[in-house]
């Protein structure tokens, strides 16, 4: 009988316990999630209902004067801006893929005896980097990267960590089949290309997910090598827009040619939530991919 | 003698010669599959090493790094003479990076052990999903919204303050609260990521152990005490000591997108990397520059050998190398 009860009592402390946790998660989950939902209530905002009541996630009052401002007098330079990451972001996620796979491909041959000292050699810029001097003048004064597109892929474009991951991708398909192809006389770069290629597609995909984002989201690039306003991605146009009060005026006088009263606030907001628009989009298709990438990240990095 | 040792050497020459030869020749598709990666890890990560002899010289622009001309230890002179400004900037690195790593690693343990025991498969991948969102969110965005939640006007938390009966906090000029608002920042963006890992690693434990404690009657608070916690532990510590390699290390983007570097904040937001650019693309002083970024280098690859010589007393699977 009291053995019945203890077992009753333990199993009531568990649910509390467990109830606890459902709601802290939950607690947590919204607190990742109110931050976007404040920029997407602010953007939709009156200009004036934000000066007066502060920013909010529903409307105090509904305006879409921050994306009139963000089409019209912004809109030319928000475009070019927009136009540049999404070049970026395809080329170099294409570029980058490649030479990952290639790269991770040869980490997975067996009987290649140099994999490990190209593991090593891949391995060790991840905890040991030269610093920012050295890699700043190195790119600007011998590479001349300053105001070119490429600067904003190549010096990014190996991810040691993605290489890895591949690997690990490329490892859970079955040596036989390589070995098979190897006996019917096919080379290395056929067995690549039609075997390890098309059947790590879940990897391919996972990780140029893990590019584009890093692509999309770059800003540090364009601070270092960036000087021409035609070069400067969507990270980089709303940085000085948050930044600097005046740069956003001067971009809408300069088309307009007159002042005009700029709803400051509701277009910062509106232009954050242009920018990570795509991503949002992308989420719930991307997810998958990038939780199944975590995790065998986390196998061995 | 001498004859038949040259004779010897000759050959072992040729022979090392015709291995290779055959190595390339049965392995050259390998390594033109490898040789864009290997030129741009040259090109980006290693050549840039030899960079660091710049500390050793008097850096002017049109020389370059190979043709300024020695100065020997003149910048380690100027830079000591300055140095209480450099240990604002390494003081401030080391103490953001360790409550980072303390408070993050608490806080995706506990997501990770909380996760575990979701037992609804569909509120366990909604709040994963959301729980990741913020890594995936630049810097950039993320300061902007800062902004919005700590603005002294109309800032969410100003707003609530001020609804509670509190007076408004003016957060971007006072520099005391800066620490705990870069923690939570990155909590923010990374604790649902880091939790998700640590998931995936409870999740790879024996489930046998907690079954058996089951029947033996431990209650969840005790299978979690006992069982999770102490499995995790090795991974945690090892975690713990990796990053006291990177304790040198900033992050420059997240530091300028979140305080916009305001000379108001530096007192508590100037870490290495901030005060490397201001000090260099800002105001073109290389020599001081320099100094601090070889300082962070040395010391930083001291301490991934440290660390990782830690990480060997403990656990030698775990080694780096």
């Amino acid at each position: 009988m009291s053995e019945k009860n203890t077992k009753i009592k333990q199993s009531t402390s568990d649910k509390a316990l467990r109830i606890f946790f459902y709601i802290f998660i939950g607690f947590f989950a919204v607190i990742c999630l109110y931050p976007l939902l404040l920029a997407v209530g602010t953007s939709f905002s009156d200009e004036v209902s934000v000066t007066v009541n502060g920013y909010s996630v529903i409307p105090k009052k509904f305006s879409l004067e921050a994306y009139k401002m963000i089409l019209g007098s912004l809109g030319k330079n928000i475009m070019n801006a927009y136009c540049v990451t999404i070049a970026v972001t395809v080329i170099g996620t294409l570029f980058s893929v490649l030479v990952s796979s290639a790269f991770a491909y040869v980490l997975t041959v067996r009987e290649f005896k140099p994999k490990g000292a190209l593991n090593m050699f891949l391995y060790i810029p991840m905890i040991f980097s030269a610093g920012l001097l050295p890699w700043y003048i190195m790119c600007t004064k011998y590479y001349h990267l300053t105001d070119k597109f490429w600067a904003l892929i190549l010096p990014c474009c190996i991810n040691a960590f993605n290489v890895f991951l591949l690997r690990n991708f490329f490892k859970s398909i079955p040596e036989e089949l390589a070995e098979a192809a190897k006996i019917d006389g096919a080379s290395y770069l056929r067995i690549f290309s039609v075997i390890y290629f098309p059947l790590a597609k879940v990897g391919l995909v996972t990780v140029g997910l893990f590019y584009a984002l890093s692509y999309w989201n770059d800003y540090y690039l364009v601070l270092m090598f960036i000087n021409k306003q035609k070069l400067y991605p969507l990270q980089y146009y709303l940085y000085n827009m948050l930044a600097n009060v005046q740069f956003i005026a001067n971009q809408a006088n300069a088309s307009l040619g007159y002042n005009i009263n700029i709803p400051l606030e509701t277009t910062k907001m509106a232009t954050i939530c242009v920018t990570i628009g795509p991503i949002i989009l992308l989420y719930p298709f991307a997810q998958k991919y990038i939780t199944k990438g975590v995790i065998v990240g986390a196998v061995k990095g | 003698m001498l004859v038949s040792r040259q004779k010897q050497d000759s050959g072992g020459t040729r022979r090392l010669g015709n291995r290779l030869a055959g190595h390339f020749k049965k392995y050259h598709q390998l390594w033109l599959l490898a040789l864009p990666g290997i030129i741009f890890t040259l090109m980006f990560a290693y050549i840039p090493m030899s960079g660091l002899v710049i500390i050793f010289k008097n850096y002017n622009y049109q020389d370059g790094i190979f043709g300024s001309p020695w100065v020997g230890l003149k910048n380690f002179e100027f830079f000591f003479a300055n140095f209480s400004r450099a240990w604002r900037a390494t003081k401030n690195t080391i103490i953001l990076n360790l409550c980072y790593t303390v408070f993050g690693t608490a806080m995706a343990v506990m997501l990770a052990v909380m996760f575990n025991e979701v037992r609804h498969k569909k509120y366990l991948k909604a709040t994963q999903s959301l729980s990741i969102m913020p890594y995936f969110i630049s810097w950039v965005v993320a300061g902007g919204i800062l902004r919005a939640l700590l603005n002294y006007d109309g800032g969410a938390i100003n707003n609530l303050l001020v609804s509670l009966g509190f007076d408004r906090v003016d957060f971007y000029n006072d520099p005391k609260y800066w620490r705990i608002i870069l923690t939570l920042c990155n909590i923010w963006k990374g604790a649902g990521y880091n939790g998700i890992i640590y998931f995936s690693t409870i999740a790879g434990f024996d489930t046998s152990l907690y079954e058996s404690a089951e029947v033996d009657g431990a209650n969840l608070w005790q299978r979690i005490r006992y069982i999770t916690v102490p499995l995790l532990k090795p991974t945690i510590i090892i975690m713990f000591l990796l990053s006291i390699g990177k304790i040198m290390s900033g992050d420059l983007t997240m530091m300028m997108s979140i305080t916009n570097l305001s000379s108001m904040l530096l007192e508590t937001t100037d870490i290495i990397d901030t005060y490397v650019y201001r000090s260099v693309i800002g105001m073109g002083d290389f020599v001081m520059g320099s100094a601090v970024g070889l300082y962070q280098s040395i010391f930083g690859f001291a301490l991934v050998l440290f660390s990782n010589w830690l990480v060997g007393k403990f656990d030698k699977e775990y080694r780096l190398f």
